[in-house]
């Protein structure tokens, strides 16, 4: 296998609140090869989101890198000046946020906008920047006649459009998508995804989609992550963790699926909520919540071990 | 005729549902501009609108209003009409050296201060709240005294009292938008922070200037009149409302009251007219103090 796009070893980011220290990403490894889509799932608050701003180094204060390595196509982001940084975001990983209505200036027209993008990575060119700004907005099915729209004058989905037209417009190697279609509706949700997953095959990027949804993230990704308290608890192909979840986390997340076909089922959730992670259970994470605890979870921290080749958990019913 | 009765009739009704529609604020706005623009008509056309030169004696001293000086004449027989009207012109024009001198220093440091935060903010934060603690006049008049006379000098006193003003509401602002999507998206997308600063923050922050623009400049001219009242204003025999109110309140006892009066309605009008636009547009602007 060839030296992977994306390699993250055992980040930890902190937030250092009044209240105590945050340890919103504790311990991730990840790994991510060009072209391949990666979901990141997990219950709010278990640091899905800061991990991804955490590989743009944008992690609101007073949160801080704390250790651990990010290495991005042979280069440590962890370590890269300021002004470097910059000048990757947009360029060669980019992000789409959570909430379209809000994420575009709303004094701006779009395709200035996405102009801009262009120009603060070097276009000079107004006019190969506009055709460049309109050509992509093609690709995500928003006419030219748009090009002068504001914001406000489009709908959530198609401001969607517009986020991930700003994503792309420079043809990122890396996108992060931090629950892109959460505040939509669930037709124009699949649209997006849909339009996301041409795009990837299109542009043959590579894409970290972070989600709460296990099924929408199976609709995008080739492999997952699963996120508890901070740390990531299951790794592997979509396919083997829906056929044989092993973690009893991911266990328990597939089956809070509702299912349409037994229609008097009750919704399964999982009992307790995640864990304050100012200070977290000892011993493993989810063992306060998970049905197998033994003593010796309550003690001591499992490893992340790799049961099958690729398939990663972190649990000691595996060893 | 009943047609054209009905005609009309609706025509007025028509009339009125349209006034109806004017909220408030909307006749607030209006009465306010329409003072304003008397005012500035004023000062532009002064020398057609003035019968007399204003610096000269042309009549009889302290001569009531009358038909050659509707406004009398003050204590050394110059036409207070003609004073009035030419006080306009520095009564502005030190309403807009001072406003647009506030909004100058206290804009991009409210921006810079909100944005980079830290030490620099808390300093920044630190010398502006002095600043306001102060009362405006008396800061005022210390700076004045210090400066010397002069409109530049007047207007950069006045404007001295405002910069704390624009400073905190702008900072504010910026740390509002700072932290909104729209600027983490334009960051995550690899925007400099000029880009973000000009394009993003400060777009964001302009709308709230007007307001604070016009009720600073409504004190702007009541504090140039205390100046000028105190002595502390523009040498002598320049037409200016706060000197000729404290020229004339001396013959107020003696009953010679139009020497007072209409400088001091000019004072009143002037204030008023640039608090209500200014009271308008943020009731206009702002839907949120909306019943």
């Amino acid at each position: 296998m060839s030296t992977p796009l994306l390699d993250i070893r055992d980040l930890k980011v902190y937030y250092f609140a009044r209240r105590g220290t945050v340890r919103a990403v504790d311990n991730v490894s990840l790994k991510l090869t060009k072209g391949e889509s990666l979901g990141l799932v997990g219950e709010s608050g278990c640091g899905k989101s800061t991990l991804g701003l955490a590989i743009l180094r944008l992690v609101p204060e007073p949160g801080r890198i704390v250790a651990g390595s990010i290495m991005f196509d042979g280069l440590d982001l962890t370590k890269l000046p300021e002004e470097d940084m910059r000048r990757i975001r947009g360029s060669r990983i980019a992000m789409v946020f959570q909430d379209p209505m809000t994420s575009l200036n709303p004094l701006m027209k779009i395709g200035e906008q996405l102009i801009e993008t262009l120009m603060v990575h070097g276009e000079t060119d107004k006019e190969v920047a506009k055709e460049k700004a309109i050509s992509i907005l093609g690709d995500v099915g928003i006419g030219p006649e748009r090009f002068n729209d504001y914001p406000h004058q489009l709908s959530g989905g198609m401001r969607q459009r517009v986020m991930v037209a700003m994503a792309l417009i420079l043809k990122p190697d890396l996108v992060i998508a931090d629950e892109p279609t959460t505040a939509l509706d669930v037709i124009t949700q699949a649209q997006i995804i849909d339009l996301m997953k041409d795009l990837k095959e299109k542009y043959k990027m590579s894409l970290i989609f972070i989600s709460h949804d296990i099924s929408l993230v199976s609709e995008v990704a080739d492999r997952m992550a699963v996120m508890y308290a901070g740390q990531v608890v299951e790794m592997g192909d979509i396919l083997s963790i829906f056929d044989e979840p092993l973690h009893p986390y991911t266990k328990a997340l597939l089956e809070a699926i509702p299912n349409i076909e037994l229609t008097d089922q009750r919704l399964v959730y999982i009992p307790g909520s995640p864990p304050d992670l100012v200070s977290p259970p000892p011993g493993c994470r989810f063992h306060p919540r998970c049905p197998f605890a033994t003593d010796k979870c309550k003690i001591e921290e499992p490893k992340m071990i790799e049961v099958k080749p690729g398939r990663w958990v972190k649990c000691f019913r595996y060893g | 005729m009943a047609r054209l009765e009905l005609t009309i009739s609706r025509h007025i009704a028509r009339f009125f549902a349209r006034r109806a529609r004017w909220g408030a604020e909307h006749y607030i706005t209006a009465t306010g501009a329409i003072l304003i623009s008397i005012i500035i008509i004023m000062a532009i056309f002064a020398p057609w609108i003035a019968p007399y030169d204003p610096i000269r004696p042309v009549g009889d001293p302290l001569t009531p209003p009358c038909r050659e000086h509707i406004f009398g004449t003050d204590s050394i027989g110059r036409d207070v009409f003609s004073r009035v009207v030419y006080g306009s012109r520095i009564a502005l024009q030190i309403m807009i050296l001072a406003a647009t001198m506030s909004l100058a220093v206290g804009l991009p440091l409210g921006l810079i201060s909100g944005y980079v935060g830290g030490p620099l903010d808390r300093t920044l934060s630190l010398i502006m709240d002095s600043l306001y603690a102060f009362p405006g006049l008396i800061l005022a008049i210390a700076i004045a005294y210090a400066l010397g006379p002069g409109v530049i000098n007047i207007s950069a006193s006045i404007a001295v009292i405002y910069i704390p003003t624009y400073f905190r509401m702008i900072r504010a602002e910026v740390l509002s938008v700072r932290e909104s999507l729209y600027v983490e998206a334009a960051k995550g997308l690899g925007a400099d922070t000029k880009t973000i600063l000009f394009k993003y923050v400060l777009p964001n922050v302009l709308p709230s200037v007007p307001v604070v623009f016009s009720l600073n400049a409504a004190d702007a001219i009541l504090t140039e009149a205390g100046l000028s009242f105190l002595g502390l204003g523009l040498p002598a025999p320049t037409p200016d409302w706060g000197f000729d109110l404290r020229s004339g309140y001396l013959y107020m006892p003696a009953g010679y009251w139009w020497i007072v009066t209409f400088p001091g309605l000019m004072i009143v009008l002037s204030t008023l007219g640039f608090s209500l636009l200014g009271e308008g547009i943020n009731e206009i602007l702002n839907p949120r103090l909306e019943r």
